[in-house]
């Protein structure tokens, strides 16, 4: 289970891919309030990069991953801005 | 005109005077690199446009211009100033060129032979430099995304020396039916420096969302080289363009706030601007109108008002939006001088360096236009008749070297331009005996004026007092036809100057020429509008600071004595007395004069039409205007009124 619903939260858990986008669109779409969780996220696909850029619901955690920690919070934080990734070793 | 021909005079002359600054600049530093590569894409860029007309010749000397330029660049050349020099004449040729363009549709006869001619210059500056061929096309116009991405993420990497590539993924709609990832791809690529990553269209509702379709389009710079980052999108390769990113990045940045910006046909928005002027009129109107109607009733009268304030509100801001499209700066207008002056001062044998700032100023486009003939009649006057030859400036105890300042700034409703010269200054009494001889005004009249109005003298028609006749100036025409074309867009002229320390003339024009700024003021029962930028200052006086002296009336303003005479008086109006005065401090002829008016109504903003029929005899008149209330109102020009 890579999409988790758990009340208010949907966690993203381990590698998330494509088929996965309809789940979280599911989710979101259900109530829109929900806060996604991204801790335990180790890979994202884009097709849910972009939902979570169209959604933009509210995130917390940070990915377990570190390659795409470096690009994935600044990408949404800056809503098609552009934007530096984290530079390695941070 | 032909449409690629306009774009081409515009572009031309905007290239031109972007090599003279930077050649202007190797002047003094000419190691700079980064003037060494801007003139560089000047002449490279100009030598692309020019192949696009008949003027092969221009092509030629670019090719010569650029190939001292790309030597300099790589090292194979220095820079010295007989190179730099030759280089500004080059430019300065092409400016000449691009004129005659503009006047006959084609390079003068001799523009081969002259070519020729600089070219052997140039090459013989440079014994490697030879002819070549000029390419068939220009180069090709950098792509927008470019641009655009640049200017966005300039602050990310501006600080990035590293050569940079750029990229934008612009992935299938399909391409996760594929198997594709987009983000998996570029961030695998190396030396990421900025991404950007943004929806193709707005985003739709989650209600309409497809989620297996690939909405984005993904762009970023980095530092691999380029051949990394082909061989990272080699999959999707159709999908995506890789481009090296020029360098000089904040110049970058400038050519995309040009190529974001619309040249608009000026005479779509003239008409733009008369519709504004006439919807301000119906406003006024509806203003009255909504008065009338809460004397009636009330109730009606007051949501009639509720429209109206809002009109009145949305007009007000369409009229300034408007007059902001008809504000340039005046740069362009101001870029032909420096390679005018060169010439006149070659001609006269004075060596003149000319310093402008403000030039960024913004004023209506129809004062940009007009300002090039005076000023260049200000600029052969200062150097014909006000920088000394070098030998006298050295006796003189000055630079050989003659200095002429061209500043303007921004004051009010007003732009004040003022051209000042560090040369002999104007001698009054040279002025008077000059009016004298010319029967310009009488020898005793002549004794009586001030410095002031004396030096304002050399505004009348006819005046000149130039020893000897030049090609330059001296016939006579030039300072009375600035004062013509200065006050024919409601402009006034000034003009001071200190003997042995130079002379400085002042150009105040209004700033906007759609609506002008008027203040209502009253003389016996009639109601008269004054423009603002033809008032300096308004004051109140009691009548008994005013003093009798000879057949007028005076007082002291400022430590000054100003004469002061009646608004009604000058129309031939009833005089109301009062014990206190109202006064419009204006300037006529160099002098300041109050002007008594029987009381100050509101401000208002107004389209102010040219005199018809008989009011058009009377110089005094601008013109008219309508007030809301459907009255015309007469404007007046006080300068005029009082001479």
């Amino acid at each position: 289970m890579t999409v988790a619903i758990d009340g208010d939260v949907i966690r993203l858990e381990g590698r998330c891919r494509v088929e996965d986008a309809e789940a979280l669109l599911a989710a979101l779409h259900d109530n829109p309030r929900r806060i996604v969780d991204l801790d335990r996220c180790a890979t994202l696909h884009t097709a849910l990069v972009q939902l979570l850029m169209a959604a933009s619901p509210r995130l917390q955690g940070t990915p377990m991953d570190a390659s795409l920690r470096r690009w994935l919070l600044p990408l949404l934080e800056t809503a098609g801005g552009p934007f530096e990734p984290i530079p390695v070793g941070l | 005109m032909d449409e690629l021909l306009g774009q081409f005079l515009i572009e031309g002359r905007e290239l031109v005077a972007d090599a003279h600054g930077h050649l202007e600049a190797l002047a003094t530093d000419p190691a700079d690199t980064g003037h060494i590569d801007g003139a560089f894409r000047a002449f490279h860029t100009l030598k692309g446009s020019v192949g696009l007309f008949n003027m092969e010749p221009a092509g030629r000397l670019l090719h010569a211009g650029e190939d001292i330029l790309d030597h300099v660049r790589s090292g194979k050349h220095h820079f010295d100033r007989d190179r730099i020099s030759l280089l500004i004449k080059t430019v300065d040729q092409i400016d000449r060129w691009i004129d005659a363009i503009e006047q006959g549709g084609q390079l003068p006869p001799d523009a081969a032979h002259r070519a020729k001619f600089l070219i052997t210059e140039l090459s013989s500056s440079a014994p490697s430099i030879g002819e070549a061929p000029v390419p068939d096309m220009p180069n090709a116009t950098r792509a927008d995304w470019l641009i655009d991405l640049l200017e966005h993420s300039a602050a990310i990497i501006s600080d990035d020396d590293r050569a940079l590539v750029a990229f934008r993924y612009e992935p299938d709609e399909q391409c996760f039916l594929r198997g594709d990832d987009p983000m998996k791809i570029v961030t695998a690529l190396p030396d990421i420096v900025a991404l950007r990553v943004r929806p193709r269209e707005d985003w739709a509702t989650l209600d309409d969302f497809a989620p297996f379709e690939c909405h984005l389009v993904i762009e970023g710079v980095t530092a691999a080289p380029a051949n990394i980052v082909r061989s990272a999108f080699v999959a999707v390769g159709d999908e995506v363009k890789i481009v090296a990113v020029p360098p000089r990045l904040h110049e970058q940045a400038a050519v995309a706030g040009m190529a974001r910006s619309l040249r608009i046909d000026e005479a779509r928005i003239d008409t733009l601007a008369d519709d504004v002027g006439e919807l301000v009129l119906v406003g006024n109107a509806l203003a009255h109108l909504s008065a009338d109607v809460e004397r009636l009733d009330g109730g009606l009268g007051a949501r009639l008002r509720l429209i109206q304030a809002s009109l009145d509100r949305n007009l007000g801001s369409l009229h300034r939006n408007v007059t902001a499209v008809r504000m340039v700066a005046l740069a362009p207008t101001l870029r032909r001088l420096p390679r005018m002056m060169r010439e006149i001062a070659t001609e006269l044998g004075r060596t003149v360096v000319l310093a402008i700032d403000g030039e960024n100023t913004e004023v209506d486009k129809s004062i940009a236009d007009m300002l090039y003939e005076p000023l260049l009649h200000l600029i052969r006057n200062a150097v014909d008749h006000g920088v000394e030859a070098p030998e006298a400036r050295r006796l003189a105890g000055k630079s050989a070297e003659g200095r002429i300042q061209l500043s303007v700034r921004r004051d009010g409703e007003s732009v004040v331009i003022a051209l000042s010269d560090d040369g002999a200054g104007i001698d009054p009494d040279r002025v008077r005996a000059a009016a004298v001889d010319r029967g310009l005004i009488e020898a005793g009249a002549a004794a009586d004026m001030s410095e002031q109005a004396v030096l304002h003298l050399v505004f009348a028609p006819g005046f000149s007092t130039a020893r000897t006749v030049t090609s330059v100036s001296g016939r006579g025409v030039g300072m009375d036809a600035v004062k013509t074309a200065v006050e024919a867009v409601g402009g006034a002229v000034a003009i001071t100057s200190r003997a042995g320390q130079g002379t400085t003339t002042t150009l105040r024009l209004p700033l906007s020429v759609i609506t002008t700024k008027l203040l209502l003021v009253r003389a016996g029962s009639d109601r008269y509008g004054v423009p603002f930028h033809a008032i300096l200052e308004t004051a109140s006086v009691r009548s008994e600071s005013i003093q009798p002296m000879g057949s007028g009336e005076v007082f002291v303003f400022r430590n000054r004595t100003v004469p002061l005479v009646h608004l009604a008086t000058l129309l031939g109006a009833e005089r109301r007395f009062s014990t206190q005065h109202r006064l419009l401090i204006i300037q006529a002829g160099g002098d300041r004069v109050a002007i008594a008016v029987d009381g100050f109504d509101q401000q208002i903003e107004a389209l102010v039409r040219p005199p018809a029929n008989l009011l058009s005899t009377l110089p005094a008149i601008v013109g008219t205007t309508v007030l809301g209330d459907g009255q015309v109102l007469v404007v007046l020009d006080p300068a005029r009124l009082v001479a």
